[in-house]
C-alpha cells in the first residue's frame, strides 16, 4: 500500500505531520550535537554519568529520531509508520528530562506542554492505508488531545505571565513596529492570550468534531505557527531552533484541520 | 520508554550508605541547633560603602536577635565604639514537606551609616548564643585600588564546592583580601528545596577566613534559584520580583546585577538603560553580572542576547560576568556582535562546584585571543584607576575522595583475603566458624578488565558473576576505635558481613520472589568510597573476627569487575585536610576607556 491510496485530505494531513516531525527532529539533533539537550543534562548533572556517556546517549537518541523522521518524510510507506515511535519516544524522554532537571520557568509542565512534539506524531500510525473512518477518527483524536494539551498549557503559562512570553511580545513588537509595549501592557495582552488559548482548547474539545467548528483548527494552526515564529523574530536569528522545534504546534492543528469533517455543499 | 529504562539503568548506583561528601568538613561547620547563630552571610546591595546586610540562621525561633559591631582603627586595629542593632526581620525559612532537614529561622540585620573603607568587627547574637568574631570591610569612596571575586554555579558537586569555598577563604584571609564576592547564581539545584539551601548555607561558612574575614556576597539569581528561599536568604536583593540592582563599588565603578529569569526586555531593560546612562558620566569601570550567558561556551545564548549587549556596547560596559555554562571562558572584546578592540569582554561561566563541561571552542568569540577551558574556578578582579585586571584562578586537582592516610586502619589496604569465585556460596561462609582453608588467598583488590586489580581473576568473565572474600581480624585491632568504616572500590555491587552480620549493602537488591536473581545496579569503580557502619560494636567478638564480602557483577559477560575493600576506624581530625591550591590560568588587563 502507498500514500497514493490515502484520500487527499489524509495525504495532506500526513505531509503536514511528517514535515513538522522532520523539522523538530532536525532541531533536536542539532541541539544534541551542538549544545546538549535536557537528556544530556539529566544524565551528567543529575545521575552522575560521565559527560562523554551523557553526550553519547543524547546524540544517539536524537540521531535515531532524526533518521526515523527523515525516513518518514521521504518514504511514508506502510512499514515506515513505525518510525514514528523513535521520534515520539525521543521527545517524550526530552520532556521528562526537562521536567526532572528544571531550571526553566514551568519546566514541570514540559511533558504536557510538549504534547504536540511527542504525542501528535503518533497520529501517523493511523494515517495509513487502507483508509477507514475508524483509523482517521483515532488519528484525529490523538491530534486533538495533543493540540488541546499544548494550548491549555500555553494558556496557563500566559495567565501566569511566563517571563519568556513577555519578552516575545515586546521583542516581536520592537522588530515589527520599531517600538515596544511596556511590560505592563505586555502582561495585559498575555491575559487576553491566555483566555483565547483556553477558548480554543475548549472549542476543540466540545465542537471540533463538526464541520461548523472546523475553522478552530485553522486558527490553532495560525496561532501555533505565529508563536513558534515569534522566537526567532523577537530574539534574533540565533533562536531559529526555538521556532523549528515548535513546528508541530502549528502543523499538528493543520493536520487536524485536514482530517476534520468538511461542510457539505448542496 | 524502553530508552528511558536503559538510560536509568546505565546510571551509576547511588551508594545510599556511602559517607557524606560533607564529612571531611563537618568540624568546620557551625551546628544548626537551638539559637546558635549559624549559616552567616553578609550581603552588599546598592551602597556597599555605607550599608551591609548581616543575616544568619537559627534552628529555633529565639526571641532577641542582634548584631554587635564596631569599626576597627586602620592604624592600630583597635575596635572603636560598639553598636548594637536588632534584627529588623526574622522568619521561618519556607520548607517543603519532602525536605528532610529540620526547619530553621532566618534573621536580617541591616547595618547603615557605615564608614567607607573601614573594617567592621561583628558578633551575631541570638538570645544567649553568640557567633565567633567575624569582620568585613566596606567599599571605598575614593579611587584606591580594590578587588572582588567573581564566580557562579555551586548547585551540585558538593565536595568540590567545599574545597573551592575553602580556597576562597584562603583569599579572604590574605593581607590584601578582596572586598566582596559576586556570585553569578545557581546556588542550588532545586530552588524551592530547603535541604539544598541549608546545605549551601552551611558550606558557605567555609568561605570565612580563619581570621574571621567574611566576603560580602553580591547575589545574582540563577535559573535554578526559583522559589521563595532566595529572597528569604538574601532579603530580596533589588526588590521583590526584580532581583536586579546597581552596586556602587567605588566612585565611577558600577556593578549592574541583572536577572535573566524574569522578562529581560521590559522594565528591566528600561532600568538597565537608565542606570547605564547615569553611570556612564564619570565612570571609571562599568561591569554587569547575570546568570544565563549571552556569549556561551556550552549552551545556546540566553534570551537577553538581542536586548542587553547593544546597551553594553552603547554605554561602554567594560566587563560582563556570566555563569550557567559550567566552564571557563573569556571572550575577546566584542561590539555589535563581532570582534572589536573597543568592545566588551565577557567572562565566566561558573565553576563553584558543579561538574565541569567540555566547552566548545569553535565559536568565533571563543577562539584566540579569547580563552576557553574547564575547571572549578573563581575570577579575581583587581580594580584601579589605571587598569581592570581579571585573573582566572583554577582550583588544583581535588584530593582523593577517601584518603587512607586520614583513617586509623583495621584491615589495611591490600590485605590478604581468602576468595572464591562462584555464583553459589557454601552455607555459612560469612561466619567465623566457616573453614576457608581450601580457598586461594590473594591481595585486595580483586577483579579483572580495568588494570586496577592486585589479584586478577582471569577466569571470571563469562563463567561467574560473584566473588566471595574472607579475612580474619583479631579483636585487638578494634581497640581505640569509636567509628568503623568499610572502604571499598567496587564494580558493580557488594554486600559486606562482620561475623555473619550484614553491615553494608550497596547496589544489590534481593529478589522479592524465590528463584529469581538479585537486581544489580551498574557502578564503575572510579574511586574509593567510605561506608560508615552503625552499631558495629555489637557484632565484634573476643578473639578472632571475620570480615566477609560478596562482590557482584551485573552480568557474567561484563567487561570488568572490581572488589577492593579494607576496614578503617576513626577518621583523624579535619586539621589534616589537604587543600588544593589556586593556579592562575589566565591574566587579562583592560585599559580604561576614553568616555
Amino acid at each position: 500500500m502507498t500514500q497514493a491510496s490515502l484520500t487527499p485530505s489524509q495525504r495532506r494531513a500526513s505531509l503536514a505531520l511528517r514535515s513538522g516531525i522532520a523539522l523538530q527532529a532536525s532541531t533536536l539533533a542539532w541541539l544534541a550535537w551542538r549544545h546538549g539537550t535536557s537528556v544530556d543534562s539529566l544524565l551528567f548533572m543529575e545521575l552522575g554519568t560521565s559527560e562523554a556517556l551523557a553526550g553519547a546517549v543524547d546524540r544517539a537518541l536524537s540521531t535515531v529520531s532524526l533518521l526515523a523522521a527523515l525516513c518518514l518524510l521521504v518514504a511514508p510507506q506502510r512499514g515506515a509508520a513505525l518510525m514514528v515511535l523513535p521520534v515520539s519516544a525521543a521527545f517524550l524522554i526530552e520532556a521528562l528530562a526537562l521536567r526532572t532537571i528544571g531550571g526553566r520557568a514551568y519546566a514541570e509542565l514540559a511533558p504536557v506542554a510538549h504534547a504536540t512534539r511527542w504525542l501528535a506524531p503518533l497520529a501517523l500510525l493511523w494515517l495509513r492505508t487502507p483508509p477507514s473512518d475508524v483509523a482517521t477518527g483515532r488519528a484525529s483524536w490523538i491530534l486533538r488531545v495533543a493540540v488541546v494539551a499544548t494550548f491549555c498549557t500555553h494558556g496557563f503559562e500566559a495567565w501566569r505571565q511566563h517571563p519568556a512570553f513577555v519578552d516575545l511580545l515586546i521583542g516581536s513588537a520592537r522588530r515589527w513596529t520599531d517600538s515596544a509595549p511596556t511590560e505592563d501592557t505586555a502582561r495585559l495582552v498575555l491575559i487576553a492570550i491566555a483566555v483565547l488559548d483556553g477558548l480554543v482548547a475548549l472549542a476543540l474539545v466540545v465542537g471540533g468534531f463538526t464541520a461548523r467548528w472546523r475553522w478552530i483548527a485553522l486558527w490553532a494552526t495560525l496561532w501555533g505557527l505565529l508563536t513558534a515564529a515569534a522566537r526567532p523574530v523577537a530574539l534574533g536569528p540565533e533562536f531559529v531552533h526555538e521556532g523549528t522545534i515548535r513546528a508541530l504546534n502549528g502543523l499538528a492543528p493543520l493536520a487536524l484541520w485536514y482530517l476534520s469533517p468538511r461542510p457539505e455543499h448542496t | 520508554m524502553i530508552f528511558a529504562t536503559l538510560l536509568l539503568s546505565a546510571a551509576p548506583a547511588s551508594p545510599a550508605q556511602s559517607e557524606s561528601p560533607d564529612a571531611p568538613f563537618e568540624e568546620r561547620f557551625t551546628s544548626l541547633a537551638g539559637t546558635q547563630p549559624a549559616q552567616w552571610r553578609v550581603t552588599f546591595g546598592e551602597y556597599p560603602a555605607h550599608e551591609a546586610l548581616v543575616s544568619w540562621s537559627t534552628a529555633e525561633a529565639g526571641e532577641v536577635h542582634r548584631v554587635r559591631y564596631a569599626p576597627l582603627s586602620p592604624q592600630t586595629g583597635e575596635a572603636g565604639a560598639e553598636s548594637v542593632v536588632q534584627a529588623y526581620q526574622s522568619g521561618a525559612y519556607t520548607r517543603r514537606e519532602e525536605d528532610v532537614r529540620p526547619g530553621a529561622w532566618y534573621h536580617h540585620v541591616r547595618l547603615a551609616e557605615l564608614q567607607p573603607s573601614t573594617t567592621y568587627r561583628f558578633v551575631i547574637e541570638s538570645d544567649d548564643a553568640r557567633s565567633r568574631e567575624l569582620h568585613f570591610t566596606t567599599a571605598p569612596v575614593d579611587d584606591r585600588p580594590f578587588s572582588i571575586l567573581v564566580g557562579g554555579d555551586s548547585r551540585s558537586g558538593w565536595r568540590a564546592r567545599c574545597y573551592i569555598n575553602l580556597a576562597i577563604a584562603g583569599l579572604a584571609g590574605e593581607t590584601d583580601p578582596p572586598l566582596a564576592f559576586s556570585h553569578g547564581g545557581d546556588y542550588v539545584m532545586y530552588g524551592p528545596s530547603w535541604d539544598e539551601w541549608s546545605r549551601w548555607l552551611t558550606h558557605l561558612e567555609l568561605c570565612t577566613a580563619d581570621n574571621g574575614r567574611v566576603l560580602p556576597i553580591i547575589p545574582t539569581r540563577g535559573n535554578h534559584d526559583v522559589g521563595p528561599l532566595y529572597d528569604e536568604i538574601f532579603d530580596t536583593p533589588g526588590g521583590e520580583g526584580r532581583n536586579y540592582f546597581h552596586t556602587r563599588l567605588a566612585p565611577g565603578v558600577s556593578l549592574l546585577t541583572l536577572n535573566s529569569n524574569i522578562p529581560v526586555a521590559g522594565d528591566q531593560l528600561t532600568w538597565l538603560e537608565a542606570e547605564l546612562a547615569a553611570a556612564e558620566a564619570g565612570a571609571r569601570w562599568l561591569l554587569a553580572s547575570y546568570h544565563a550567558a549571552l556569549y556561551p561556551a556550552v549552551k545556546p545564548p540566553g534570551p537577553a542576547k538581542s536586548f542587553w549587549p547593544p546597551l553594553f556596547d552603547q554605554y561602554g560596559v567594560d566587563l560582563v560576568l556570566e555563569s550557567d555554562g559550567h566552564a571557563i571562558k573569556r571572550t575577546p572584546p566584542i561590539r555589535g556582535d563581532e570582534l572589536h578592540p573597543e568592545g566588551v569582554v565577557y567572562v565566566g561561566e561558573g565553576g563553584l562546584g558543579v561538574p565541569q563541561r567540555n566547552p566548545r571552542s569553535d565559536a568565533w568569540y571563543l577562539k584566540e585571543p579569547g580563552m576557553v577551558t574547564r575547571g572549578h574556578h573563581v575570577i579575581r578582579l583587581d580594580v584601579s584607576n589605571e587598569a581592570l585586571r581579571a585573573r582566572f584562578l583554577k582550583l588544583d586537582d581535588l584530593p582523593p575522595n577517601v584518603d587512607p592516610d586520614d583513617y586509623q586502619t583495621i584491615v589495611p589496604p591490600g590485605s590478604p583475603f581468602a576468595y572464591l569465585g562462584s555464583d553459589d556460596a557454601p552455607a555459612g561462609w560469612t561466619s567465623v566458624e566457616f573453614d576457608d582453608a581450601a580457598w586461594p588467598v590473594g591481595e585486595a583488590g580483586f577483579g579483572y578488565g580495568d588494570e586496577d586489580d592486585s589479584t586478577v581473576l582471569h577466569d571470571m568473565r563469562g563463567n561467574y558473576a560473584r566473588v566471595h572474600l574472607r579475612t580474619t581480624i583479631d579483636d585487638s585491632a578494634f581497640e581505640g576505635a569509636d567509628e568503623l568504616h568499610l572502604m571499598c572500590r567496587y564494580d558493580d555491587a557488594f554486600v559486606a558481613f562482620l561475623n555473619g552480620h550484614e553491615i553494608v549493602r550497596v547496589g544489590v537488591t534481593e529478589p522479592s520472589k524465590p528463584g529469581r536473581s538479585p537486581r544489580i545496579k551498574t557502578h564503575e569503580a572510579r574511586e574509593l568510597e567510605a561506608f560508615p557502619i552503625e552499631g558495629w560494636r555489637e557484632y565484634v567478638r573476643d578473639g578472632m573476627n571475620v570480615l566477609a564480602l560478596v562482590g557482584y557483577n551485573r552480568m557474567r559477560t561484563d567487561k570488568d569487575f572490581t572488589l577492593d575493600p579494607w576496614l578503617a576506624g576513626d577518621r583523624k581530625t579535619s586539621d589534616t585536610l589537604r587543600l588544593p591550591g589556586l593556579t592562575t590560568i589566565d591574566d587579562t588587563t583592560l585599559a580604561p576607556r576614553t568616555r
